[in-house]
């Protein structure tokens, strides 16, 4: 895998999280009690052997700058490859897009010394080696791979991107964000493509006005290009909405996921947080639950996930929720459904409830 | 220092540390800082602010620090047949090492040579670069010292001394005006800039960090007799009858030129046992030397038996611990495994305990320490333990009172640590499988 690159592109902030993602990005999105959603992606591509890899943000985000840091956690601070974060040249109001801003970095791609790359945005949710998708895709001399993942449940979901496929596995259509589900092939918007092509799309692109890779580059040429479908079969979590943020992260505290993500062959990198080891007072109560470190517990909790330096009083009780970082949850509250952005209080014998499929969510650093 | 080199006078000295006293840093580090002003002016200062402020030519140390790991820690038994005490692991995410080294870098302190000799390769890999404590700097950093071989042979290190003796030509490559000695094996919070400002107070040539410990224990410690203004009259090593409380924490500093002629002298004494405790410090003592005692208030442990390894363990499970490891100014560093947070299932219950991440518990946690990847199972109980790092614990096990080395697998059915006995402690070692179905108490290894 020395001759693959990673991209993985930050700059989509889809608007269906409520609060919780007017001060981040989709990237930076706590998840499973220490990562952010990003961590996946970056350690899938550092355990599949890939160390040139580039974030293509939007902006200069704090959240994303603070996490990364240098990326000594994902060994992406070496001499030869490293971490780049690529943000646009000038910050303009208009929408330049994902090609506009590689436009702006093809420098950085005719620099690089490797000819193939992966193509990711950081939605996905999976612990994936991309060995066996990138020799998939040079054995068929493919033109571009997309990964995907067939679902007999036909269920719309917003924000999936959906492909049709012959007998062949070559792409013949695809669609993204139908309203109605006409395929059980959902992409996992991974992308394996030779970096020249990916340079010349982009150029393309842009000459003509256009902004986005996959619709307009991929999807409106998808008969003149040999597109392929590599089906992955692992645990695969799409975080396209609140409902299913909240929901695959509560999926975590089935055993079957847990062991998917976090025992399988492949660690998931993440900042390190200097915390001590979680702290269980006598009166705690816990069952069924993920609990992070620097935490200390000394009331009630059930189905929940905690994220680091969480405190629970004694008499407080939480179930079914997401209790993210710094949070303080004092004597006598009672917490249903509901996400707590981080540094959150609850004050004493409050009451929160939201619902399993429209949780609660309270913005970062309010005080109740 | 500053006036017998000439750099200030007192009077600017005073002005200009008025001045400096903005940056935040040790006292020593702003008195650098302001004689780095006078003579090379504002590039020179920051220069120096940036490098810690202990130099005065590159690489030149006002103060580096000398771990003394290369003990077997033969008390700890079959905990260290395989890794060096400083090794051991401590507190549910640490090593006893990390206390020192934390200690060094909150301090100040960025140039720390620890000596190694008895099992070093788990020390060696641990230590790494020292990214986790801060310690992977430019011109400073951690070195691991082995004993080697040079021109005319090589010898191990025969004693604490002599470990230093042979690695004067590191020490002086730094050219330190004070040097820190710690012990690799206890278990402490400390900020050495104090004890080094005292230290240049006193103008001593040594001080010794001391504690007072409860007088029925006084007898198994090194103990300092003081007079008024904390200078040491004498120094009993292990007293049968002790008369004072004052014990030595195995934390001393010494001006270098002076504890370098110290030990050139006791290396050309055969009769010497080459050690600070038995014959540098009586000896200095024993020629005027001006010793001081630094007194230390705080939670200190020699962790150096099995039984107050397991009790500093269970001391962090009080309501109110003497150690905390969660202050934000004081932090305690180790190294990052990468683990997820940690899940507790739906029938488990875990009070009065430390758990750290990557384990999964299905059982019962009650007063215990769990390191990283521990894994217990359905209907197991673990009461007053230390499971060390990556322990799997089976079905129905009962763990009591007991230290469980790494990586050790317990089997189904199996019952560690007396039933009845209260008293005492069941070790067993790393690296086992303990089949289903036994029982057993004492030490396993």
């Amino acid at each position: 895998m020395k001759n693959v690159m990673g991209v993985i592109n930050v700059t989509e902030s889809p608007d269906m999280f409520q609060g919780l993602i007017t001060n981040r990005t989709l990237a930076t999105l706590p998840f499973g009690g220490r990562y952010c959603l990003i961590d996946f992606i970056l350690s899938n591509m550092v355990n599949s052997n890939i160390y040139n890899v580039g974030i293509f943000a939007k902006n200069y985000s704090r959240s994303l700058m603070d996490h990364i840091g240098t990326a000594s956690e994902w060994d992406l601070n070496k001499r030869q490859d490293r971490l780049f974060i690529l943000t646009p040249h000038q910050t303009t109001t208009d929408d330049i897009g994902d090609a506009g801003l590689l436009y702006q970095h093809l420098d950085y791609f005719e620099r690089s010394t490797q000819d193939v790359v992966v193509l990711a945005d950081s939605s996905t949710v999976s612990n994936i080696n991309f060995t066996d998708a990138v020799q998939f895709h040079l054995d068929k001399k493919a033109d571009i791979t997309v990964m995907y993942q067939s679902r007999d449940v036909l269920k719309v979901k917003p924000n999936c991107t959906l492909i049709d496929l012959d007998a062949n596995q070559r792409v013949t259509g695809m669609e993204i964000n139908p309203f109605y589900r006409r395929s059980k092939n959902m992409s996992l918007k991974i992308y394996i493509i030779s970096k020249t092509l990916l340079m010349e799309l982009v150029d393309q692109l842009v000459s003509r006005g256009e902004k986005h890779i996959v619709m307009d580059g991929i999807v409106k040429n998808i008969s003149s290009l040999k597109v392929y479908g590599f089906d992955y079969q692992g645990y695969l979590a799409c975080v396209c909405s609140l409902q299913s943020y909240y929901h695959h992260n509560m999926n975590l505290l089935q055993p079957e996921v847990w062991g998917e993500l976090f025992s399988k062959p492949g660690l998931i990198y993440t900042k390190f947080i200097n915390a001590p080891p979680a702290n269980y007072r006598n009166t705690a109560k816990v069952k069924n639950s993920i609990v992070a470190n620097g935490c200390v517990i000394e009331g009630h909790i059930e189905n929940c996930i905690i994220f680091p330096d969480v405190k629970v009083e004694a008499g407080a009780y939480v179930k079914d929720s997401l209790i993210m970082h710094r949070s303080v949850l004092k004597t006598g509250c009672h917490l249903q459904n509901v996400i707590l952005d981080k540094e959150v209080t609850v004050t004493e014998n409050k009451h929160l409830v939201g619902d399993w499929n429209y949780p609660l969510v309270v913005e970062k650093k309010v005080s109740l | 220092m500053v006036v017998r080199r000439n750099y200030l006078t007192e009077e600017e000295l005073v002005e200009l540390i008025a001045l400096t006293g903005i940056l935040p840093g040790p006292s020593s580090t702003q008195t650098i800082v302001a004689i780095g002003h006078k003579i090379g002016g504002p590039f020179l200062a920051f220069d120096q602010y940036e490098n810690g402020g202990c130099c005065m030519v590159q690489p030149k140390r006002e103060c580096i620090a000398m771990i003394l790991a290369g003990g077997q820690g033969s008390r700890l038994e079959i905990l260290t047949s395989k890794v060096a005490k400083p090794a051991v692991p401590f507190g549910g995410k640490y090593r006893i090492i990390d206390f020192s080294l934390s200690n060094c870098s909150n301090s100040g302190i960025y140039t720390v040579g620890v000596l190694v000799q008895y099992q070093p390769l788990a020390l060696n890999s641990y230590l790494g670069i020292g990214a986790p404590w801060g310690l992977d700097r430019r011109n400073a950093g951690v070195t691991v010292l082995p004993p080697f071989v040079r021109t005319g042979g090589g010898e191990w290190y025969k004693g604490t001394a002599n470990a230093l003796f042979q690695n004067i030509e590191f020490i002086e490559m730094y050219d330190p005006e004070y040097i820190l000695v710690l012990s690799g094996d206890h278990v402490y919070k400390m900020d050495y800039s104090l004890m080094l400002d005292f230290h240049k107070e006193q103008q001593a040539a040594t001080t010794i960090a001391s504690i007072q410990v409860p007088w029925e224990e006084a007898s198994r410690f090194g103990i300092l007799d003081c007079s008024e203004d904390m200078s040491i009259v004498e120094f009993a090593e292990k007293p049968l009858e002790p008369k004072n409380n004052l014990a030595s924490m195995g934390v001393y500093i010494f001006n270098w030129q002076v504890l370098k002629h110290y030990l050139e002298l006791d290396e050309v004494d055969t009769s010497s046992a080459h050690d600070f405790g038995r014959n540098i410090i009586p000896t200095m003592l024993n020629n005027g030397e001006k010793m001081s005692a630094y007194l230390y208030n705080g939670y200190w442990k020699d962790v150096g038996t099995l039984e107050s390894l397991w009790q500093a363990n269970m001391d962090l499970l009080a309501d109110n611990p003497l150690l905390t490891l969660d202050d934000p100014n004081w932090r305690i560093y180790s190294t990052n495994p990468s683990k997820p947070a940690q899940y507790i299932g739906k029938n488990a219950t875990v009070s009065e305990s430390l758990v750290n991440e990557g384990c999964y518990i299905e059982g019962d946690v009650k007063h215990s320490v769990l390191f990283t990847g521990v894994t217990i199972g359905k209907g197991s109980k673990v009461i007053d333990s230390v499971l060390m790092p990556n322990v799997r614990v089976g079905n129905n096990v009962v763990i009591h009172r007991s230290i469980v080395g790494s990586e050790t697998v317990i089997e189904d059915h199996t019952y560690i640590g007396e039933r009845h006995n209260t008293e005492r402690l069941t070790v067993v070692g790393g690296s086992l499988t303990i089949p289903s179905r036994k029982e057993l108490i004492g030490t396993i290894g």
